[in-house]
């Protein structure tokens, strides 16, 4: 009450002030299409909303420096934003054997790390020893890599993976990995190298300076040896991109409003809330697209050792018994779309004609009956052999959107005369909590990635300690599938294996699937190439500032 | 006086190690372990694809991080080490310990130093000020600001400067973030100063305000105690001006208390202030002390703990030396 009236009374002191505020500079953006040649001096300033722990891409856990790796280093192959088709990046080509075992990548002769020196094969060869190399703290990405058997050098130029099985990711994930020059990187004790904050790669980008905890500013290579591959001679516009690191959003979306920050992507209520109305929409893009693979999805998982939960149809009642069109007028003005699966709606591994569970009391409630499930006693819970519907939802403590998600679930199934008891937890304590089974029912996301697998979260060889399938489902036939699907590389095939296995779990209902997780964007409508999105997004590498609306470089001229 | 320094020494040195040895008992009992977080902690609260960890891996990191040991033998590895002033590494990118606070500490130092003098130069004044007229109208307002400041949480506080004074929408004369500008390196020596108290003023007021409040109200209750004695009283009798009975008598003494005050704050000069740092985007003492409490990176908070500690009971110690400048009637012979 106090903080509102002091909110209003400085309001109220201050609002005349504002007035004068108002006569800001008309904005310079026209919507007409430019074709001539971008200016190379503008810079980019992108957000980070925490300090990484390093830039080492083996060596990173926390993610925030994703953004960074793909600009200050080479992977064999990128995934075209445009097309969605894998891309030789360092590779000029690659061949996989027939078996599927044996992958071979030819790297480009004019390769060059930022020093000068020639990318060749022991380069790869070297990064990826790095992951079975029991010195290096790498341990996140050993268990991922598990299926690689040996690197093997064939000539300077041609490097051959071994593999243990087939595996349709594989490409994936030997052709995403970053790739370290040896020569700097085998130099002393790999997880305390000087160059884990002052990263040498081979990438169209070099790092300038690294302000702990203030921002990570690159400047453009000037002799990024890949501008002269014709496809790329419109890339890397940017003299320099700077990523602000700002740990509050609110902060953030000020900064942004104020131009402080030109491109960032928010998440879901920032986007309905900060990043709205005529004038905003004037100034900046403001995107929301559609992946093959989504952005991930929200769900509660039952734990299926709990009794309660192994019924299919007490499941089905609880998944009807969360109102989501009511959670998303309230908390997203419609921005989400209602998940049915572990993919998002249209993905070809989806099958189409399931649709989203409708909020439906009476169906629940009848479900449960046919279970057993009854108010006996007359107390306004649901029973079955004494026993009250009671259970606890566990969920970390991070973001309030979570809770409120908890809360209207707990008053719908109050109403249906079920008692769901809220727990908050520190991530740490989460985690553990989960991974020891030590939880009735758990709200989480899970992320996602390009042409996921969905062996490790469903896969009832994955309901072991450190697994992912916490939630203990087994189900013989979803096995079969998962594992046939696994090495079956020919896509069409895999596509309708996985739609299968979407028609159960969306019989079954393991999780409740909340909302998909949307892809957002918002960017200051001074660049150009934002447009038109790709199947795997907008190509960050193609913006350019038009001549004349360029921010940054005039000031560097001057 | 001596012996009594050299005593109080002592039991710092006893006090400081009971404090580290029940933290880092505790903290190893905490539920969660770096090792399971920093594998599979998401960026955006999800979980990834790579996730997922053989209990092998976790067993290997285990013995690679001393986590196997019983908590005792631990703590006494730990003991060896901080004797020969080794902090050790830390578990989330093994920098020094000591190099990751070293580049923190004179962010989290000017920050909290400056909070402090600005509340003593605004807070005496104030607390005088209302002292010296108490119960009347402007006696009223100083406490009543006072106390709203010092209830009003510094998050919300924070939150209400960046909207008003430099989120842009209604007024931009602050920039909200960081403690220089981008072109920080291209300015002259008075531009560079310029910059940073540019930077500095509303995390400055947000540092500040609770502690001045604070300090005002404390101020106002001992000046009026100070006023009250016996010896005013006898000032006045023998016919001093007022405004040398209330310098030179009652002022002095009634600093006493908050003498003390600010030993009690010196602690908090150092990262005080989490909810300050994260909001202005400050990377000072006191955000490397919760984030690594996330991480449940040990070394960095044991770090953080006994560095804080020492000087929590240093502050003690000078504050109960201060008394003795401040009033000549208390000697520790």
């Amino acid at each position: 009450m106090k903080n509102e009236f002091y909110a209003l009374l400085i309001l109220v002191i201050l609002l005349p002030l504002t007035a004068c505020n108002k006569s800001e500079k008309a904005s310079a953006i026209n919507e007409s299409d430019y074709s001539g040649p971008p200016v190379k001096n503008d810079w980019m300033i992108s957000w980070l909303s925490a300090n990484p722990d390093t830039l080492n891409p083996v060596l990173n856990t926390d993610g925030y420096a994703t953004q960074i790796f793909p600009l200050v280093f080479d992977t064999l192959l990128f995934w075209d934003a445009m097309t969605g088709k894998p891309t030789g990046r360092l590779a000029e080509s690659w061949k996989i054997s027939d078996s599927g075992l044996e992958y071979d990548f030819f790297i480009r002769k004019n390769a060059k790390f930022h020093d000068g020196s020639p990318v060749t094969a022991e380069d790869v060869k070297f990064s990826f020893d790095l992951i079975k190399d029991p010195k290096v703290d790498a341990a996140h990405i050993q268990n991922y890599f598990q299926s690689l058997k040996k690197v093997e050098v064939i000539g300077p130029y041609q490097v051959r993976f071994y593999l243990s099985e087939s595996y349709f990711r594989h490409l994936i994930m030997l052709g995403l990995y970053e790739v370290l020059p040896k020569h700097i990187y085998a130099k002393g004790d790999f997880n305390t190298l000087p160059q884990n904050r002052a990263p040498v790669g081979s990438g169209p980008y070099i790092l300038e300076k690294w302000d702990q905890g203030r921002s990570i500013e690159l400047k453009r290579n000037p002799d990024y040896w890949g501008l002269s591959v014709p496809e790329w001679k419109d890339s890397y516009n940017f003299e320099r991109i700077i990523f602000r690191i700002i740990m509050e959003e609110s902060v953030a979306a000020m900064a942004l409003k104020k131009g402080e920050i030109d491109i960032l992507s928010p998440n879901p209520n920032q986007y309905v809330k900060d990043f709205v109305g005529p004038e905003f929409e004037s100034k900046y893009y403001r995107l929301k697209y559609s992946t093959p693979d989504g952005n991930g999805f929200r769900f509660i998982g039952w734990n299926l050792q709990r009794k309660m939960f192994q019924s299919k149809k007490v499941r089905q009642a609880l998944a009807m018994l969360l109102p989501r069109e009511e959670i998303n007028k309230k908390m997203y003005k419609e921005l989400m779309t209602l998940s049915v699966g572990p993919l998002p709606q249209g993905s070809p591994k989806l099958d189409p004609s399931i649709k989203p569970i409708p909020y439906d009391q009476e169906a629940a409630l009848k479900l449960l009956k046919e279970e057993g499930w009854t108010d006996s006693d007359g107390d306004g819970l649901l029973d079955k052999a004494g026993q009250p519907f009671k259970f606890e939802i566990l969920f970390t403590a991070q973001s309030d959107e979570v809770e409120r998600i908890a809360l209207i679930y707990r008053e719908a199934l109050r109403r249906a005369g079920i008692q769901m008891d809220l727990k908050a937890l520190e991530w740490t304590v989460f985690l553990k909590d989960i991974t020891e089974g030590n939880f009735d029912t758990h709200m989480m996301a899970w992320g996602s990635s390009l042409d996921s697998d969905p062996y490790q979260i469903w896969h009832s060889s994955q309901s072991v300690k450190g697994g992912s399938n916490r939630i203990h489902y087994k189900n013989e036939r979803v096995d079969e599938i998962l594992t046939i699907a696994r090495t079956t590389l020919d896509e069409t095939k895999r596509n309708k294996l996985y739609q299968e296995f979407s028609r159960i779990l969306a019989e079954e209902a393991p999780y409740v699937f909340v909302f998909e997780r949307p892809n957002l964007l918002v960017a200051s409508k001074r660049f150009r190439g934002v447009l038109p999105i790709g199947v795997l997004g907008p190509d960050g590498d193609k913006f350019f500032t038009p001549p004349g609306l360029e921010l940054y470089g005039k000031l560097e001229a001057q | 006086m001596k012996a009594y320094i050299l005593k109080r020494f002592l039991l710092l040195f006893l006090t400081l190690w009971g404090i580290t040895l029940c933290s880092f008992v505790m903290l190893q009992l905490a539920p969660g372990s770096p090792l399971e977080m920093k594998i599979q902690r998401g960026k955006d609260g999800s979980l990834g694809e790579k996730s997922a960890v053989s209990e092998e891996v976790i067993q290997r990191l285990r013995v690679q991080y001393h986590l196997d040991k019983p908590i005792l033998v631990r703590y006494g590895l730990w003991l060896k080490d901080i004797a020969r002033l080794d902090f050790g590494t830390s578990f989330a990118d093994h920098r020094p310990v000591i190099s990751k606070i070293a580049e923190r500490v004179p962010i989290s130092l000017i920050f909290g130093i400056s909070g402090i003098i600005i509340a003593l130069l605004l807070g005496i004044p104030l607390g005088l000020l209302s002292g010296a007229h108490p119960n009347t109208w402007l006696d009223r307002s100083v406490a009543f600001g006072s106390i709203a400041f010092y209830a009003l949480p510094s998050y919300v506080l924070g939150i209400l400067l960046l909207t008003f004074l430099g989120g842009g929408e209604f007024l931009n004369l602050f920039p909200i973030y960081g403690i220089q500008s981008d072109a920080y390196s291209s300015l002259s020596l008075v531009g560079k100063i310029l910059d940073r108290l540019h930077h500095f003023v509303l995390p400055c007021i947000c540092y500040s305000l609770g502690g001045l409040a604070f300090i005002a109200q404390q101020q106002r209750a001992s000046i009026l105690d100070a006023l009250n004695q016996d010896y005013i009283r006898t000032a006045r009798a023998k016919g001093l001006p007022e405004w040398l009975v209330f310098m030179k008598h009652a002022f002095r003494n009634s600093l006493i208390p908050t003498v003390t005050i600010v030993g009690a704050m010196l602690p908090g000069i150092l990262g005080a202030s989490v909810i300050i740092e994260v909001l202005f985007s400050i990377p000072g003492l006191g955000l490397l002390s919760f984030e690594s409490l996330l991480q449940r990176d040990y070394p960095t908070i044991m770090a953080n703990f006994t560095i804080g500690s020492l000087l929590s009971l240093a502050g003690i110690f000078l504050s109960d030396l201060l008394y003795v400048i401040v009033d000549p009637r208390i000697s520790f012979d």
